[in-house]
C-alpha cells in the first residue's frame, strides 16, 4: 500500500499547513472531505490570524475561520496608524480589528485599494509616546508638514544608509584590505596560535604581531619544488609591504580601534620594522615597479593600426580603437571610468567653426569622487576630428560606433561599451548587454595580440593614459594643463609618467654620448659649446621631464636632430648674437640651463652690456669652462641696444619679461 | 590500530534490523535524550516498530549531515523566523529523491522520534508540493480520491469565494 497524505496522522497534516500561505489551505480543503476537515480546525486560521494582528476570538463571538476569512484577508493590511493625505480629514487615522464588527463588513468598502494608496505609513517611531504628543489643534498642521516634508524626504533606515555608504566605497580598496587583513589574520593563527580578531587586541600585543609580521612575510608561490625558487622571488615589493600597513589601518578604522598604527607611537617600533624590510628590499634590487605598464610609442600605434588591432573594420578593433580614443582624448584611467561610462556622456557637438567636436561628461573617478563638491573638472574635455589621418579620427571612429550599435542602445542610459555580438545571423555588430568587464579591462592586450609589437613591452589599459599624458608632455603642453586632462591630484605623480618615454630616453642616452667628443671638438675648432636655449629660464627640478617651452614670442622650442646642423633659432634682426650650436642637441637637456654658464657672471653681463656687436668667440674664448650661474637672453630685441620710441614705434614690443621661476597652480585638486 | 571508540547505541527496525547509531546523533532524537543513558549501557537494542529499515537509514544520512547545525533559537519570535527560511537544495533533493510514499514515511518517523529540524525541513517540501495549485491538480498530485458529493462541492466553492480574488 502506498502512503498517501491523507494517510498522515491529522497533527502532521496541520503541521504542514502551518508552512502554506492562507490561500492554498483554502484550496486544499476543496479536495475532499477528510482534508477539509482538517482544514477548518480553528487552530490553523488562529495561527493565520495572529499573523496578522493581535485578535481574541473570545471578543468577536465567533471562530478564528471567520475572522480570517471575512474580516482580515481583506482588511488585514489596513491596520495600523494610518495618516490621509485628503486635506480637509488631514490627520491621524487609528484602524485596529477591536473596531471592526461583522455585521458593519459592508461599511468596510471604503477601504478599498484607492484608499490606500491615498493614505502613506508613517514611520516606524513608539505610537503611544507620538499620539500622547499630540493635541488636537495642531493635529491638522502636522498632518499637512508631513504630508509637504513627505514629498521632499525620502524615508531611509540604519541598514539602509549602512549600505548606501558600503556601496560607494571603491570595491578594490574592499578587496585589497579583506585580502591583507584575511593574511594577517592567518598569520596569527597559524604561526601565533592566536585567534583574537585585531581590532580587540592590546596596542602593545599588535604591535609585537605587527613587527613579526612585517619582518617575516614572504610571498605565497605555488611551485612544487621549493628549492627551485630564489630567495628573491619569494620577496613582496616593497610597495606592497606598504599596502598592507596602510589597508590593515584602514581594516582598523572601520571597526573603530582607537589608535592608528601609521601614527600613534604606540606602534613605532612596527613602523621601523617596516622601514628597515623595506631598505633591505631595496638594496636587493627590488622595489623598482618592474610591472609598470608602459605607454605606447607613435611607432606601436602605426603598427597597431596597420596590424588591424585598431582599426573600424571589425567589431573587436573598432571597440579597442573608440577605447583608445577616448582614454587619450579625455584623459580616462583605464577601466573603471570606462564601464561608467553612459552613451550619454559623450556628446557630438558642433563648435563656431563648423567643426564637429565630442566633448565628454565626467561621472565619478578616482580623484573627484564627488567627496568634495568643488573639485571637479575645470572644462569638458573635447576631441576635434583628425583630418590628417582618417584612421586616427575620433569623430569618425565614434560615428562608425554609433552606427554599428542597435539603435535601442543609443539612450543616454545604455552603457557605452557594448558586447560584441558573435552569433552568425547578427543584425549589428554590438548586443544591448553591457561589455563585461574582464574584456574592458583586456581591450589593450587584445589589439597587441593581434599586431607585431613587441610582445615583452608591458601594454595594458594603462598605457592608453600613459600614452596621452608622455605624449603631451613630449609636445610641450605645460603640465599644469596636462594635471587637468588627466585629473592627477599632484604634479608629483605625473612626473611618474614622463620618465617613461622611450624617445627621451634615447634622446638623452644620445646626448650624453655625444658630450664627451663635443667637448673635444670645441676646444679643437675653437667652438663655443654655449646651450642655446628658449627664452626662458626654465624649472631647474623638472629633470624628469622633456622641456616645457613656454615662450610668449612666435618661436618654438628647438629641436635639433642632425648633428652639425646650424641652430636656426627663430631669432630676429635685432638678435645680439647668433649662436652656432656644433651639432649638440641641447635644447632638450633642460638643466644646462642652469649648469652651464658663464663663471664670472658679473664679468659676463658687463660684457654684454658694454657691446652690442659681442662675437660668442670674445665672449666665451676657447677653453671657458663654464661652471654655474645664470644668464639672461633676449631674442629678438635688447633692451640694452637699442632704444627706440617706446610711444611711436608701433613695431616696439615690450621686452619679454623674465618670468618666475615654473609655478605650479593646482586649481581643483588636493591642497 | 588506533581508533576512536565512539558511544553507540542500537535500534531495532520493524524489519527486526539492528541498527549501531554514534551517540552524538542518537541525541537529535528528542524522544530518545531522557533514556539515552539507559540505552548506552544496555546491550539490547531498543524496537522501534512502526520505522522501517530504510526509512532510519535515511534519517541517520540526514542528521549526519546536518551533524554541525547551529541550534534552532529557543525563544519564540526567533523560531518563527527560522520556519521561514528556505529549505536547502541539498535537503529539497534528498528528501523528494525516494517519492512521496518515503517522503511521508519519513514525517511521521521524524514525528515519532521528535526530530524537529527533520520534520521542519519534510513538511516545508511537502507545502512547497501543495503551493499554488488547483484543487484538481492537488488530487492528481497526492492521488486524492475526490469523496465530496456534487452538493458539498458547491457549497465548498462557495466557502471558498474569499480566496479566488
Amino acid at each position: 500500500m502506498t502512503v498517501l497524505l491523507t494517510n498522515l496522522p491529522p497533527e502532521l497534516i496541520i503541521r504542514i499547513l502551518k508552512d502554506l500561505p492562507s490561500r492554498d489551505i483554502g484550496l486544499l480543503s476543496g479536495t475532499c472531505t477528510q482534508l477539509r476537515s482538517i482544514c477548518r480546525t480553528d487552530i490553523v486560521w488562529q495561527k493565520l490570524c495572529q499573523q496578522i494582528c493581535d485578535i481574541k476570538v473570545e471578543e468577536w463571538d465567533t471562530t478564528y475561520y471567520n475572522i480570517y476569512t471575512k474580516v482580515l484577508h481583506r482588511y488585514g493590511r489596513c491596520l495600523g496608524l494610518w495618516r490621509r493625505n485628503m486635506r480637509p480629514y488631514g490627520g491621524l487615522m487609528q484602524v485596529k480589528p477591536q473596531t471592526l464588527q461583522l455585521q458593519q463588513i459592508p461599511d468596510l468598502d471604503f477601504l478599498d485599494d484607492s484608499f490606500t494608496a491615498q493614505i502613506s505609513e508613517l514611520p516606524n517611531c513608539d505610537f503611544e509616546k507620538f499620539l500622547s504628543n499630540i493635541s488636537e489643534e495642531n493635529l491638522n498642521s502636522m498632518a499637512e508638514q508631513n504630508a509637504k516634508f513627505h514629498s521632499r524626504f525620502v524615508t531611509n533606515d540604519e541598514n539602509e544608509r549602512a549600505t548606501f555608504i558600503e556601496q560607494r566605497e571603491n570595491s578594490n580598496t574592499i578587496r585589497k584590505m579583506n585580502s591583507a587583513v584575511k593574511t594577517f589574520q592567518q598569520y596569527l593563527i597559524n604561526v601565533k596560535a592566536e585567534f583574537r580578531e585585531i581590532h580587540t587586541m592590546q596596542p602593545h600585543e599588535l604591535d609585537q604581531y605587527l613587527q613579526e609580521f612585517f619582518v617575516g612575510i614572504r610571498k605565497e608561490v605555488k611551485v612544487k619544488n621549493n628549492n627551485d625558487i630564489q630567495e628573491i622571488e619569494r620577496e613582496y615589493q616593497p610597495g606592497s609591504l606598504d599596502g598592507f600597513q596602510s589597508m590593515i589601518n584602514k581594516h582598523l578604522k572601520m571597526k573603530e580601534y582607537p589608535l592608528d598604527i601609521m601614527r600613534d607611537d604606540q606602534f613605532k617600533k612596527s613602523r621601523d620594522c617596516l622601514t628597515a624590510k623595506k631598505k633591505h628590499l631595496k638594496q636587493l634590487g627590488l622595489g623598482n615597479h618592474p610591472n609598470a605598464a608602459e605607454a605606447l610609442e607613435s611607432e606601436d600605434e602605426e603598427e597597431l593600426y596597420r596590424s588591424g588591432g585598431f582599426g573600424t573594420d571589425d567589431p573587436d578593433s573598432l571597440l579597442s580603437t573608440i577605447w583608445y580614443m577616448n582614454t587619450i582624448h579625455f584623459g580616462l584611467r583605464g577601466s573603471h571610468e570606462h564601464r561608467q561610462l553612459k552613451w550619454g556622456d559623450l556628446k557630438l557637438e558642433t563648435d563656431r567653426n563648423e567643426n564637429q567636436c565630442l566633448s565628454y561628461n565626467e561621472r565619478l573617478t578616482k580623484t573627484r569622487d564627488g567627496s568634495n563638491t568643488k573639485n571637479t573638472r575645470a572644462y569638458a574635455p573635447k576631441s576635434w576630428s583628425n583630418p590628417e589621418d582618417e584612421r586616427k579620427c575620433h569623430i569618425s571612429t565614434y560615428l562608425k560606433y554609433r552606427s554599428n550599435r542597435p539603435t535601442e542602445t543609443c539612450q543616454p542610459d545604455s552603457p557605452f561599451y557594448l558586447g560584441v555580438n558573435r552569433s552568425d545571423n547578427a543584425k549589428h555588430w554590438y548586443k544591448n548587454q553591457p561589455l563585461g568587464e574582464k574584456s574592458l579591462k583586456n581591450l589593450m592586450k587584445q589589439a597587441v595580440a593581434k599586431s607585431n609589437v613587441e610582445k615583452n613591452k608591458k601594454l595594458t589599459n594603462h598605457s592608453g593614459r600613459k600614452t596621452a599624458i608622455t605624449r603631451l608632455l613630449d609636445e610641450g603642453v605645460p603640465i599644469t594643463l596636462v594635471q587637468q586632462h588627466t585629473g592627477h591630484k599632484s604634479v608629483q605623480s605625473l612626473n611618474n609618467y614622463a620618465k617613461n618615454s622611450l624617445k627621451t630616453q634615447k634622446k638623452m642616452s644620445s646626448i650624453l654620448c655625444r658630450n664627451i667628443s663635443s667637448t673635444c671638438t670645441s676646444t679643437n675648432t675653437n667652438e663655443c659649446t654655449v646651450s642655446t636655449l628658449t627664452a626662458q629660464p626654465t624649472c631647474p627640478n623638472e629633470q624628469q621631464t622633456a622641456p616645457v617651452s613656454s615662450c610668449n614670442k612666435p618661436c618654438r622650442p628647438y629641436t635639433a636632430t642632425n648633428e652639425n646642423e646650424t641652430a636656426v633659432l627663430p631669432i630676429q634682426d635685432k638678435t645680439i648674437f647668433n649662436v652656432q650650436n656644433n651639432g649638440q642637441n641641447v635644447a632638450d637637456n633642460m638643466d644646462s640651463s642652469n649648469t652651464n654658464t658663464c663663471n664670472n657672471n658679473n664679468n659676463f653681463q658687463q660684457k654684454m652690456k658694454n657691446s652690442s656687436q659681442m662675437n660668442y668667440n670674445q665672449l666665451f674664448p676657447a677653453g671657458t669652462i663654464i661652471q654655474g650661474g645664470t644668464f639672461n637672453m633676449y631674442f629678438g630685441h635688447n633692451p640694452q641696444v637699442a632704444q627706440p620710441d617706446k610711444e611711436n614705434d608701433p613695431s616696439y614690443s615690450k621686452p619679454l619679461k623674465r618670468k618666475r621661476k615654473f609655478v605650479i597652480e593646482s586649481d581643483s585638486d588636493d591642497e | 590500530m588506533y581508533k576512536k571508540i565512539v558511544p553507540q547505541i542500537k535500534l531495532e527496525t520493524y524489519e527486526k534490523e539492528v541498527f549501531e547509531i554514534d551517540l552524538d546523533i542518537a541525541k537529535k532524537f528528542g524522544k530518545l535524550v531522557p533514556v539515552l543513558q539507559e540505552l548506552l549501557n544496555d546491550d539490547k537494542p531498543l524496537t522501534i516498530k512502526t520505522i522501517n529499515s530504510g526509512t532510519l537509514k535515511k534519517i541517520i544520512t540526514w542528521c549526519t549531515y546536518h551533524k554541525d547545525d547551529p541550534l534552532p533559537p529557543e525563544d519564540d519570535d526567533n523560531r518563527m523566523k527560522h520556519s521561514t527560511e528556505e529549505v536547502s537544495s541539498w535537503d529539497d533533493k534528498f528528501l523528494q529523491e525516494d517519492g512521496q510514499a518515503a517522503l511521508f514515511d519519513l514525517i511521521s518517523a521524524a514525528h515519532t522520534l521528535d526530530i524537529d529540524g527533520l520534520l521542519d525541513v519534510a513538511c516545508k517540501v511537502v507545502a512547497t508540493m501543495i503551493k499554488g495549485k488547483a484543487p484538481e491538480e492537488i488530487r492528481k498530485v497526492f492521488n486524492i480520491k475526490n469523496d465530496f458529493t456534487q452538493q458539498e462541492e458547491d457549497q465548498v466553492r462557495k466557502e471558498n469565494d474569499w480566496c479566488e480574488d
